[in-house]
Formats: structure tokens, sequence, C-alpha cells
């Protein structure tokens, strides 16, 4: 490991319900001001679907497969969605427009394509991906950033963008694969999740986390063998990263989702779940088949009156233990 | 208003104050810093001073603490921050203690609405002002007025009201938006001094869940979420709560991991079917036939529990096979009770009377050495007489799974397997949302999963009905909300007063298929209405008619109301004399109001809540001042009642008889404030914490310093709250043996009234909703509870639209889509015989392609020309809930009267052409 210590995030995606609270935490927290309007360093989306920035997955960015940095390209404000105002004053207090509305017409936001997901009526499926940066082993924004500007934090491995040294050339918008570093035109310089830092400083957990209430997000270090973390990355081994393909070996990780069976034609149910396992494999790679094995296990111990650590720790009995800082 | 802002020019002065610190430390790269720097991934980075830039956006100046009181069960404690005057976020407390170690504990509870209400309450919609309305209703037009003269003229308004028309005629509804003991209670106290008409709160939005009282004689007492952990079966029966009830939702997938079967049943693969085991596609209002399936199993296969029927339902109960009517003491004893009924001792081979009936002097459910008989003939006196459990059976058998799949849709086997787990499983929990009270066969839903559940021994500890709702027993509250009971508001049935008071009959009667409807839900509209008045006319339900004022507080009725705008017209038509607003916000309400008087919002105002899925008492601590000149709505009542005290006695009205008690508006203000005692929120915020045994003798100090208070045992209605044990509902019933408040005084399967009579629907049975196929349009359409709002709250906060598609949208399967030749993002115009709205079409692959979907709760001033969804939705009532005269079913308020039903209507869709969705850019 680069760095002295790693800060580290698991996200349940068998329990993240969509309600986007980690969303709005974070943008009240960060980004409702100071051109960063447009941003959110965390974002929930629906998979299968185009995401937050509109197409990201397909943008480019991150390493090739002899740790090459990628040609990505950087999204447009139409990707991220135009955050429109309303005509509050006008439609409501005064009576001079006729209806409130945006004063844009819409046609993509953060969460456009909530809960569409792919399939065919009554095989259709879809899950929610929580997203924020990834605060990478082996960040592409940081390698790609001419200046320098981008460094990981020795003592929690927190990647941020120095706000003075950066001048807004964007080479890290292009290269993170995640999209996860945003261009502020106000400011003309990039900005990007900093997984609360000030927070952690004081012992707390970020805003998402912290304020999630499907209780999905552990946080802690991946180097601490009695914190959460490395129970459900190392020891358990059922958090996989979003897209390892991509090369930037990220310290954000997944529980990936189980999900109900699918039908037969004749509405029976089959012992199949809906979501295919060669997509998730696509987004977890390829040992998602053995952590829902490893979730059905031990799920099944949990119903027939059997112990089982990791369904004790996925329950996350105590909300404040979720999080191992120190 | 972002107060909070940075200017830039401010942002870049703070960079440039640091780069300074760089030149003086003597490293001549000030302006660009090019300075060569090592490896940046695995050394310390030497220029790390910006970082306090960050640091110090994270800044306030106290920390106050408010849940939001609005029509949502979620009650949450948040933190509130506070900086230069003004809120700038909120997070939640997260520091609710756990109640027992085994059950996780109930932390970060909240939302995403209630993350950024700080932002909406300094919205520009926001009311600051008393406003007085400067040109007609309705036009937009506002002057602002000061307090004294708002409330001065309202209050000689309100004199008039009652010298030119006497008592009666001033509806003081209050709405769902006013949860809180103490913004509650208020208005609450006002309508009980002055007798104004109260709807009931539930039943005029379509959430009460009337087959729960039906069977249980309480549709309120349900699980804490907590109690659901330990559940090894959920049934999410019409319920979405990863979109609804989002604080508590976790317990149901920590309940999977902790080995529960969860399983859902809904006509789309919504976003809470997505995480169950299995996702059961129901056909849209077909729920009681698959409640009636799962009884036919469990009676067919004998999955059936005869201990927990015998001692805690009415199936042994005698009926009298010549008139189908219950055995009664009267039937046997000159001068008996008509309401203690038998069951039959196979041990003594006679008819014994059953203890703890409401006219029974006994009140236990122990059997003793009764073993009463579940099945078979008798002869009593000369009486044939069979069991409830018979007629069960017999209505049951017409409904195996394979015959039911052709209103269902679903698989038999998949329900047979079901209903065998539920049967078998430990604990077993039922979850019915507000959507099921939002149907024509509400009460067939409840009655017939509560007869599966009944059968199967769930009950209390081993599960049972989950009606969304946990009452707590605050009689200080109830006492300072209803004036000590002395005088009474005009409590009235809330759909039955809608519907009539609003003229929606014509409505009702253009939309829906006469013949057809009969066939679907077992009355048709002639029979509905004739039955409507029937139940006034015999006293079973009560309604006061035509009104000449109105004073409609944190109650968005012209939203809500189906038939919306007729509905409008008609109470403003009969609102003549006067319409004030209280509210927050200037809502679809708000803007026709004669007189927008602003309340403050959650973060403004001293307030306690503690109604919602748990154990603790939120408490609200005025965070900030009222923004601009808003006051809480217990000082704009205090305010008010001044005014018309003082404009009485300079009038010279004395006390005005009003049935047996008198109104007395000489003296309303020392009346409402007890004399001077309460004449703040935080007054009486106090006096509730100081009176209220459940709140365990905490100090109203300490109880404002940690944000919440965890109630004690006093706080359970049906028994104690536990210290350390989640809530389960009637375990009163199931451990102590006390009755059920029902006729017979237990769970109840067998109604004996005429008009239950008349509907054959004596035990429960199977009808389905109205849908297209009881109208001339083919599409089914629903409008569930909003993820995005609470109702019409938060609808339009902007960072919340933003996260949607910034307009009213409708769900749509891409196949009928590309059938009518829609795309996604396009608008479409949804159209019956009552009218049309405009809204965006999203794609949703997960609904029936004959299926549309709209979540309810958008303003009528966000659609396109200002035509809302509910201009062109027709409710129905169930007669069925409009009996009285019968046991526990009677006139109670939030107990028992019939739901404006929601779901019924039918639609069909078209692209929207350009014509039709013009925007003028002034009007």
């Amino acid at each position: 490991m680069a760095v002295k210590r790693q800060l580290s995030m698991v996200l349940d995606l068998n329990k993240c319900i969509g309600c986007q609270t980690c969303t709005a935490a974070c943008k009240l927290m960060w980004t409702n001001r100071n051109g960063r309007e447009f941003m959110y360093w965390n974002n929930v989306e629906t998979q299968p679907g185009k995401g937050y920035p509109r197409d990201y997955q397909n943008m480019g960015g991150g390493f090739d497969e002899n740790g090459g940095l990628r040609l990505g390209r950087q999204p447009s404000q139409d990707d991220y969605g135009i955050p429109w105002e309303y005509n509050y004053e006008e439609a409501l207090m005064t009576g001079t427009d006729p209806w409130l509305r945006p004063n844009v017409k819409p046609t993509w936001g953060a969460n456009w394509d909530e809960d569409e997901g792919l399939g065919e009526y009554p095989n259709s499926y879809y899950f929610y991906l929580p997203r924020l940066c990834n605060h990478c082993a082996n960040p592409a924004c940081l390698a790609a950033c001419t200046r320098n500007a981008i460094y990981k934090r020795q003592e929690d491995g927190i990647v941020l963008v120095d706000q003075e040294r950066c001048r807004g050339y964007r080479y890290c918008v292009n290269a993170c694969p995640y999209k996860k570093v945003y261009f502020n035109e106000q400011i003309s310089k990039s900005e990007k999740c900093i997984f609360c830092y000030p927070r952690i400083e004081k012992g707390l957990p970020t805003a998402c986390a912290q304020q999630c209430v499907g209780r999905i997000r552990w946080i802690g270090y991946r180097d601490d063998e009695e914190g959460p973390i490395h129970l459900l990355v190392e020891k358990y081994k059922v958090a996989l990263p979003l897209h390892p393909e991509w090369g930037t070996q990220p310290n954000v990780f997944y529980v990936p989702p189980m999900s109900p069976s699918k039908y037969g034609p004749n509405g029976e149910a089959l012992d199949e779940s809906r979501i295919p396992l060669e997509y998730l494999e696509s987004l977890f790679g390829d040992r998602v088949g053995e952590v829902l094995a490893t979730l059905g296990a031990e799920r099944q111990a949990k119903a027939e009156g059997r112990d089982s650590e990791l369904m004790d720790t996925l329950i996350g009995y105590k909300h404040a233990e979720m999080f191992k800082l120190s | 208003m972002h107060m909070w802002k940075l200017k830039r020019r401010n942002f870049l002065k703070g960079l440039s104050l640091t780069t300074a610190g760089a030149v003086v430390s003597g490293k001549g790269w000030a302006l660009n810093r090019l300075e060569p720097i090592r490896n940046t991934l695995s050394s310390e980075y030497p220029y790390r001073s910006w970082e306090d830039l960050y640091r110090s956006e994270w800044d306030w100046d106290h920390i106050g603490h408010a849940a939001h009181c609005i029509n949502c069960m979620g009650n949450c404690a948040w933190d509130v921050y506070v900086k230069d005057g003004l809120v700038i976020r909120e997070e939640q407390i997260a520091k609710y203690p756990m109640v027992n170690p085994n059950v996780p504990d109930a932390n970060p509870r909240g939302c995403q609405k209630g993350a950024v209400h700080s932002t909406s309450m300094y919205e520009a919609d926001r009311l600051r002002h008393p406003l007085k309305r400067a040109g007609e209703r309705g036009e937009g037009k506002w002057q602002r007025i000061s307090w004294d003269q708002a409330t001065e003229e309202i209050a000689d308004k309100v004199i008039d009201i009652f010298e030119k028309y006497g008592p009666g005629k001033l509806k003081t509804h209050q709405g769902s938006g006013n949860q809180t003991m103490v913004r509650q209670s208020g208005p609450n106290r006002f309508a009980s001094l002055v007798g104004g008409i109260q709807l009931d709160g539930f039943t005029v939005v379509g959430d009460l869940n009337t087959g729960a009282h039906l069977a249980y004689g309480n549709p309120l007492e349900s699980f804490t979420s907590d109690a659901w952990f330990d559940a090894d079966y959920i049934m999410l029966g019409m319920i979405n709560p990863n979109a609804t009830r989002i604080p508590d939702a976790h317990y149901i997938w920590e309940a999977k991991y902790n080995g529960a079967r969860i399983i859902s049943t809904a006509p789309d693969y919504n976003p809470s079917s997505i995480h169950t085991d299995l996702w059961m596609p129901i056909e849209q209002g077909s729920d009681p036939f698959l409640a009636m399936s799962f009884v036919n199993v469990i009676i067919e296969e004998k999955l059936y529990k005869p201990e927990f029927m015998k001692e805690q339902t009415d199936l042994p109960m005698l009926v009298r096979r010549d008139n189908g009517k219950l055995l009664r003491e009267s039937d046997l004893v000159d001068g008996g009770s008509d309401e203690v009924f038998y069951h039959w001792d196979l041990n003594t081979n006679q008819a014994v009377m059953a203890k703890g009936s409401m006219g029974s002097e006994d009140k236990d459910l122990k059997l003793g050495d009764v073993d009463p008989a579940l099945e078979g003939t008798f002869e009593v006196n000369g009486i044939d007489v069979t069991t409830v459990f018979e007629q069960v059976k017999k209505e049951a058998a017409k409904y195996p799974p394979e015959k039911t799949r052709k209103q269902t849709g679903l698989n038999a086997d998949v329900v047979r397997n079901e209903a065998r787990l539920m049967a078998k499983s430990r604990k077993a929990i039922i979850m019915l949302g507000y959507i099921t009270s939002s149907y024509s066969n509400c009460l067939y839903i409840g009655w017939g999963y509560a007869l599966a559940l009944a059968l199967t021994g769930h009950g209390g500890r081993t599960g049972g009905l989950d009606t969304s709702w946990v009452v707590w027993n605050h009689p200080k509250w109830t006492e300072l909300a209803t004036f000590d009971g002395k005088k009474s508001a005009r409590y009235e049935p809330g759909g039955l007063g809608e519907v009539l008071r609003g003229d929606m009959m014509d409505g009702i009667r253009r939309h829906f298929d006469n013949k057809k409807l009969k066939e679907r839900v077992g009355f048709d509209v002639d029979e509905m209405e004739e039955m409507m008045q029937e139940s006034i006319d015999e006293g079973w339900m009560p309604y006061y008619g035509e009104i000449k004022g109105m004073i409609s507080i944190a109650d968005n009725t012209f939203r809500r109301n189906k038939l919306a705008e007729h509905y409008r017209d008609e109470h403003l038509r009969q609102a003549s004399e006067l319409y004030v607003n209280v509210n927050v916000r200037m809502d679809s309400t708000a803007e026709w109001a004669d007189y927008v008087l602003p309340a403050a919002s959650h973060y403004e105002a001293w307030d306690l809540r503690t109604q919602g899925y748990h154990r603790f008492c939120n408490v609200f601590t005025e965070s900030v001042p009222p923004v601009g000149e808003s006051k809480p709505d217990w000082d704009i009542m205090a305010l008010l009642t001044k005014k018309i005290q003082e404009r009485a006695i300079a009038r010279g009205i004395g006390p005005i008889q009003d049935g047996d008690v008198t109104r007395d508006l000489h003296t309303i203000h020392d009346d409402y404030t007890m004399n001077g005692k309460l004449n703040t929120a935080l007054d009486a915020c106090r006096y509730i914490v100081e009176n209220s045994p459940e709140f365990d003798g905490v100090t109203f100090e300490e109880a404002a310093e940690r944000g919440f208070i965890v109630m004690n045992e006093h706080a359970g209605t049906n028994q104690p709250l536990q210290k350390d044990q989640p809530y389960n509902p009637f375990t009163a019933q199931t451990d102590g043996k006390k009755p059920y408040d029902t006729l017979t005084g237990r769970i109840t399967f067998y109604v004996d009234h005429p008009r239950f009579e008349r509907l054959k629907s004596t035990v429960p049975t199977a009808r389905l909703y109205a849908g297209p196929e009881a109208s001339k349009f083919p599409l089914h359409f629903y409008s569930p509870h909003a993820r995005w709002g609470i109702h019409s709250n938060w609808r339009s906060n902007k960072y919340l639209l933003r996260l949607q598609r910034g307009e009213p949208n409708i769900y749509i399967n891409p196949k009928l889509a590309e059938q009518r030749g829609i795309k996604d993002g396009d608008r479409v115009k949804l159209f019956n015989d009552n009218g049309e709205f405009f809204a965006q079409a999203k794609f949703y692959p997960s609904i029936p392609v004959n299926s549309i979907m709209m979540e309810h709760g958008w303003e009528p001033h966000q659609y396109i020309h200002r035509k809302p969804m509910n201009n062109s939705h027709a409710t129905l009532l169930q007669p069925l809930e409009l009996v009285g005269g019968w046991g526990h079913l009677k006139f109670i308020y939030a107990m028992w009267n019939a739901n404006q039903v929601i779901h019924e209507s039918s639609y069909d869709i078209a692209l929207a052409t350009a014509d039709e969705i013009s925007d003028p850019r002034a009007v």
C-alpha cells in the first residue's frame, strides 16, 4: 500500500433502498453552493442504467492492462444535468406565471433513470448503486494530473485535489473512469468527494455514511483486522470493488445484490435470480457468484438458528459500531 | 436562498491569503506554485495548509433539535445546524438508545426530504407575512397586512357567521400536516371551542384500515418497526416501505439477514420488491382474492391452529341456521342482552355463554373448562345453530388458488407455497400500508389477511397485521386538544363529508358503468348513494351539511380531494363569508384563500412528536425564530381567540347555545389559554412534558437538551410498552386474555349487520376494485404514496426535483409507450370522462403493460395548465364502512368510517400535442 493507512467504505447493496438520503446529506454538506450545484459527490443510480453522469461507464479513463492511462472524455453539462431553478415567486406569490416549472426543459439529471433497469415484465430487474469517490490505491486522476495537484493523504489515503495548486486542466476529470472528479467552472478548479475529511479528523463518519438510514455503509481502515472492512472484504470476501478492470484499485467496496426469483412462462417461480449473474460480474468481477453463495449459506444458518458472524455484521446491530475510525 | 453560499470574491480572497502565507515562508512560486513535487501517491504531500478551505465550510454557531411534523409516520430526531441565524443543514441525532441487545437500534432515522428541509423553509413559496387577497379568489394577488388587522377582520367574520347562521357553519378542519402535539392541539382546541367541523383525518385521504378495525376493533394497534426484526415471515402485502417507510425499512432487510423470508405482492416490481425473496406480480386491486386463497389453502390443508381460534376469535361463536344471525342471549332469555353470544362446549355438550363480549360482565377471554367446538351443527332451545367457522369454511371453499388465478394473475403453486410458509412460520407479519385503504375493497383485504393470520395463530408475539401506525397513550395531549372533552368539535366521517360537501356524486356517476361496477365491487353508484343516505338517516354516521366559512389549517384540501376542481368550487361557493388558510407555504389550497396566515415550520417552534413506528418522543426546540412574521400554530390560535374575545365583548355577544353546550366567544381566549397559562407554543410544550407520565418524569430542560424522550410503559395504549422489548400488538389479548374492543370481544369474522347481509359479506370474502372494466377507459391507474414527498410536502423542493424529472411524471411500460408512439421524457395526456392532465412519461418496465402509475401529491400548480391528476379521479365510498349500530362498528374518529378511495378510476393515454401543452410566459 502506497499510504501509511487507508480509509475504506463498504456498501451493502442488499440494504440500499434508493432513498437518496446520502445524496441529500452530501448535497447540503458540500455541493449546494460555490459553483458545485451540478455536482453530486455522492450519487445513487439505478443499475442497469446510464447512471450519473450519463453513460459514464462508456467514457473511458482508468488504466489499461499494462498500467497505462486510458484515454477518457469529460462529460458535458447535459450529461450531468443542469441544476434547474423554479419560478416560485412568479407562479405562486405574484400571479404572473401560469404554473410552477423549471427554467430549462429537464432532459437529464443525477437520478433520471430511477427504477428503470432492464428486462420485461414480470422479469424486469434493477437495483441501487450509491457512488462516491473510490479513494483509489492507484487513482487515475492523480496519475493524470500534470501539475501534481492531486495527492493521497498518508494518514488515511483520502485523495484530494489541492484547491490552490489546481488550475483546472481537467485531465483528472477525463482520467477518472468513475467520473467522480468534477470541474467547477465558477472557480476553474476541479473538485471531488473529500471523504468528509473535516469530519473524519474529528472522529465522525462521512455525512453520507452517518446519515444513511438504510444502514448500508461501514467505514474503517483497511489494515484494522478488528474492523468491519477487514471482516467484509478480507475475511468473508463478500465486498467487491466496482469495475476492478479499470485498474484504479478502489477502496470502496460493494456487497453485490441478491434478487428474487424469476418467473417462467406459466407464472411459475424459477430457481433463478432475476438479475443475470453475468451482468453483475460485468460490474463487480468474477467473484460475484461466490459471494452470493456465501450470503445464501450464512442467511440459511441464521434461519436455522445457528450463529453467523457475517450476518450479524451485515445486520449492524449498533449504528455507531458500523464505523471504526481509529 | 443560500445565505451560506461563499461569495466567489471571498473564496478567492481566502485562497490568496494562504498563498501569501506561502510567499512569507520563502517559497518563491507564490502565483503558480509549480515547484516540482515528488510522488503524490506514496509520500507526504508538502502543501496541505489549503485543506482548511473545506474545514472552514463545516461550521456552525449552535445546534437545535427537531423532527418533521408533516403527515409522515417517520418522526425522526434531527440536529439542526444554525449559522448566522439561519439553518444551514440538518443531520440525524442518531443517538436513540438500544432497546434490546438482540435487536438493531433505530439510528439514524430520517430520509432525503428531512435532510433538505432547511432549504424548503427559506424557499420563495414560504409564507412570511399575513396576506389578504387583493383580487378575486385564486387570482394570485396579495396584500401584506399586519397580524392585528388580519386577526381582527377574521374575528369579526367568525362572529358574523355565528350571528347570521348560528353555530355549526364553520369548517375548521385541521389536516394531516400538523401531527405534533403542540401544533395539533392548538387548532383542535380552537375547533372544540367554536364547534367547528373536523373531518376524520384518516378517511379524508383514504388511510383507514377498516378491515383491521372490523377484525380487531382497533386499526391503530400495530408493531413498532423494531418488532419486525424477529419475524421469520414478512409479507409486504400492500406497502412499499423502501419508498414510503424510509427510516424503518432497514428492519425488514435486517430481518432478512436474520433468516426471515420476505415477500411482496404488488402490481409493479417496486423498490421494495427488489430486495425480497419473492415478488408476486398481483393484478391491481385483486388482493382480497389472494387473501382468501391463503385462507382456502390453510383450511383445505388443515394448517390452522384450533387453540388460538377457540380463544382469540369468534370462529366458535354460534350462528342461527334459520336467519344467519349470531345466537344472542336475547334469543334465549327474555330481556337478555343482544351483545352476549354463545359457543358450544364439547366437554359438556351444550351452548355456553362466551365471556368477554361487549355485553358480558366477565371481561376475560380465558376459556377455563370450556372447549368450544369449531365445527358442527347443534341445537339450542330448539334453534338450529352452527359455528362461524363453518360459515367461513363455506365461503373460503370458493377461493382455491387455481380459481383465483383469474383475478390475481398468480400461479396457483406459488400461492399455495406461500400460504404454507406463512402458516408454518413462527412469527408472520403481513404489512398493509395506507394504499390498502385507498381501494374500495380495503375492508376485504384487511379482513381476509386477518383471517389468514388468526387461523394460523399469528397474533401478539407471533405476528399479525401491521397497519402502519402505532398510537401511543397521551391523555394530557388529548385533554389539551379537546378542551378536556367539555366541548367538542363537530367530528365528521372523512370520506362521506368530502364526497357530500364536495358534491362529487355527478363525477362519480359520470365515470363508472353501474352494471359492471356492481359485478366488480359488489354495489353500484345508486346503491352506494342510497346507503350513504341510510347511514345518515339511521344516525350511524353524522354529516353537518353546508358551511358558510372555512378556516383551513395544515390541509392541502384542494389538492388531495378527488374531482378536485369541482370540489374546490363547491367549497368556495359555500364558504362565501370567509376562507382563512393557515399554512407554512403557498400551497394549492392557500392560493384560493381570503386570508393566509403564515405558520412557523418545523425548526421554528417548540413542539413534541411521538406518533410513528417507535417509542421515542422527539423534541422540537425552536432552533431559529419563525421565518419572517410567521408564528407557531398555537400562538396563531391564541392571537385569533384573543381578537374574537375582544370583538365579541365589544359587540355584546354572550353565550351562544349549541346543543348541550354554549359557544362562548366572549371568553374564548381565556378558555383557549387556560386563563393565560398557555399563551405560547413553548408554554404548551412544557405543560405536556411536565404532565405526561409516559415521559417518565423527564424535565423539560433535559428533554430539550437531548432532543428526544424515551417513553415508558405508560405509553402503551393496549398494553404496557415494555422497557426492553419491541412493541407487538394485542399481547394484552394473546398473553393477558383481555377481550378485544369488538362486539364479541374476539377477533371478528362474522358480522350479521343487515348491510353486511345485503352485500353478502357476513364473513371475509373477496371483491375486486372498479378499474378499467367498470369504466370506458382501458388503463389501470394507481397513485401510490410518494418517495419524493410526504403528500404535497417537499414536492416542489428544487433539490428533490433535481433528483426526479423536474416536473410531474407518470410511469409507463415501454411496450405500451411504443404502441402509443411515446418516448421516455415525452409529455403525455392522461384522460377520461372527468378530465385530463399532462405529465412527463418515464419508462418503467416493472409495471404491467396495461397500467399507468403516478406518485400522488404533486401540487396542482405544478401541472401544465394547473390541471391536476385529481380533477379526473372519481372516488367511491365502501357502504360497509358506513355501518353503525353494531358493537364496534359505529362512527369512531380515526377508527371506523368510510375512506375516500383513490385508485378506482381509469384512463387512456396519448402523446400531448404542442397546442395542448403550450406554455405562455405570463397569464
